[in-house]
């Protein structure tokens, strides 16, 4: 049973990862991020390309491994998604990618569609990630479950996967009429001013750990995680203060993702 | 129609394409390869997986659907890397949701290099049904290709896939090389 509504997890994962490369998947987890946490350059938004979030996720993964500044790289899918392109589960197993955390948000039917089941019921993705050489799963239910297991997954060496179980709850969000075009080039250029700021790293690029967020993630996680608690809390969280939002890069974005949390 | 190859048995061609498509690729010089099996490709991958191309700094990796190494291409281009898809034609209508709904409008730059089947010197009965329409599927799906066969000298090939390469990133697309290997 899911105490976990998909806005909330979302809200705590960009809290936890504002520094972060995040790959959204299509659907409702695009819509409800852009309205909980706004536009944000960080966050590469998949329109569409349904089964195929992991995938572009371990291309981030694989790419920036020289590049200490860029952090963990991180992976929104759902169930439908992720069992649409369940492969990529053997082929991050096979790769390793040190940087790559996945959150798998099952609430078990494609929602964005009007509520069609999905086989996630019987399939125990933290048991097919652990089969395919994955170095950590975890299944979580409850917040205190996400938090424990979110902290471990910003600080472990990936790839890990985290499966949160969701209820089928849904919150007013707009569709994203956004060019892709411009989804793309935003994202490259949050990753460009990050990366270039950052030192490339040596040594195995599959055995290091992102150091500029790693930090970030401490922080965080050491100071008992505030916004968690203020989410069990029930009370709103401020976003007027992420220091992650660049004006200068998103400002004036027409359309359902133009920036403001809603 | 330009004939470099007279006299030549079939293997002898497919191992002299072979190495031009090697050569071209390797001029490209591609920090990651991802590839998918084909028996026409097999000495190309293998250049790749255990021979002189399988270099330090390089990842060489299979695909197993090529929708998924499309996907994990546009990762890598997003990175900065410079990703080599290889594969062979008949795998084309896997691929076609994830590079209309990803490469394609979001301007992501991909060059494939795709064996050609089904046509002279096919021993498979089947395959022609899919590879005989590559052309057409990837007209229908707006993507950008070209051909390398009998009417290019093989002396071209390398310098042709390293402007395939250069084109692709020049307009910001996915661009394949269609590379027939098997003779005609």
């Amino acid at each position: 049973m899911a105490d976990l509504d998909r806005a909330d997890v979302l809200r705590l994962i960009d809290a936890a990862a504002p520094d972060s490369p995040m790959v959204l998947s299509l659907g409702g987890i695009t819509r409800e991020m852009l309205a909980v946490a706004g536009r944000k350059g960080n966050h590469f938004i998949s329109l569409d390309a349904m089964g195929q979030t992991v995938s572009v996720a371990l291309g981030l993964a694989l790419g920036l491994d020289r590049r200490a500044a860029a952090g963990k790289v991180i992976a929104i899918e759902g169930d439908g998604s992720l069992l649409m392109g369940l492969s990529v589960l053997s082929t991050v197993g096979h790769l390793k990618p040190g940087r790559l955390v996945v959150y798998v948000l099952d609430n078990g039917v494609y929602l964005a569609t009007g509520g069609q089941p999905t086989a996630s019921a019987d399939t125990d993705f933290v048991a097919v990630a652990a089969a395919c050489g994955w170095r950590g799963a975890r299944d979580v239910r409850t917040a205190d479950e996400l938090a424990a297991a979110t902290a471990w997954a910003l600080t472990t060496e990936g790839p890990v996967l985290v499966r949160v179980r969701i209820t089928t709850a849904q919150i007013p969000a707009g569709f994203c009429l956004e060019d892709p075009v411009i989804l793309a080039e935003d994202f490259r250029r949050w990753l460009r001013a990050v990366t270039a700021a950052g030192p490339v790293a040596s040594g195995d690029p599959n055995t290091r750990r992102g150091g500029r967020a790693v930090q970030g993630h401490s922080a965080f996680l050491s100071a008992g995680h505030p916004e968690m608690r203020r989410e069990r809390d029930g009370r709103a969280l401020s976003r007027a203060d992420d220091g992650n939002r660049d004006p200068g890069l998103l400002a004036g974005r027409p359309g359902g993702c133009d920036g403001g949390p809603r | 129609m330009i004939v470099e190859e007279p006299g030549e048995t079939d293997q002898q061609v497919l191992q002299r394409r072979s190495a031009a498509v090697i050569a071209g690729i390797e001029a490209i010089d591609p920090d990651h390869v991802l590839h998918l099996a084909s028996s026409t490709l097999k000495i190309i991958l293998s250049h790749f997986i255990d021979g002189p191309g399988a270099k330090p700094g390089r990842r060489v990796f299979a695909m197993p659907r090529e929708e998924e190494g499309v996907a994990i291409a546009a990762g890598l281009e997003l990175a900065g890397a410079r990703p080599v898809l290889i594969f062979q034609d008949n795998g084309i209508g896997n691929l076609l949701t994830a590079l209309l709904t990803l490469s394609q409008p979001y301007h992501l730059p991909l060059l494939a290099v795709v064996s050609r089947r089904g046509g002279l010197g096919e021993y498979n009965s089947m395959i022609h049904t899919i590879s005989e329409r590559t052309p057409a599927l990837l007209d229908a799906a707006g993507v950008r290709w070209f051909q390398l066969d009998v009417r290019t000298p093989v002396s071209r090939w390398a310098a042709e896939i390293e402007r395939a390469w250069a084109f692709a990133r020049a307009t910001h697309r996915p661009v394949f090389v269609l590379v027939n290997l098997m003779g005609s």
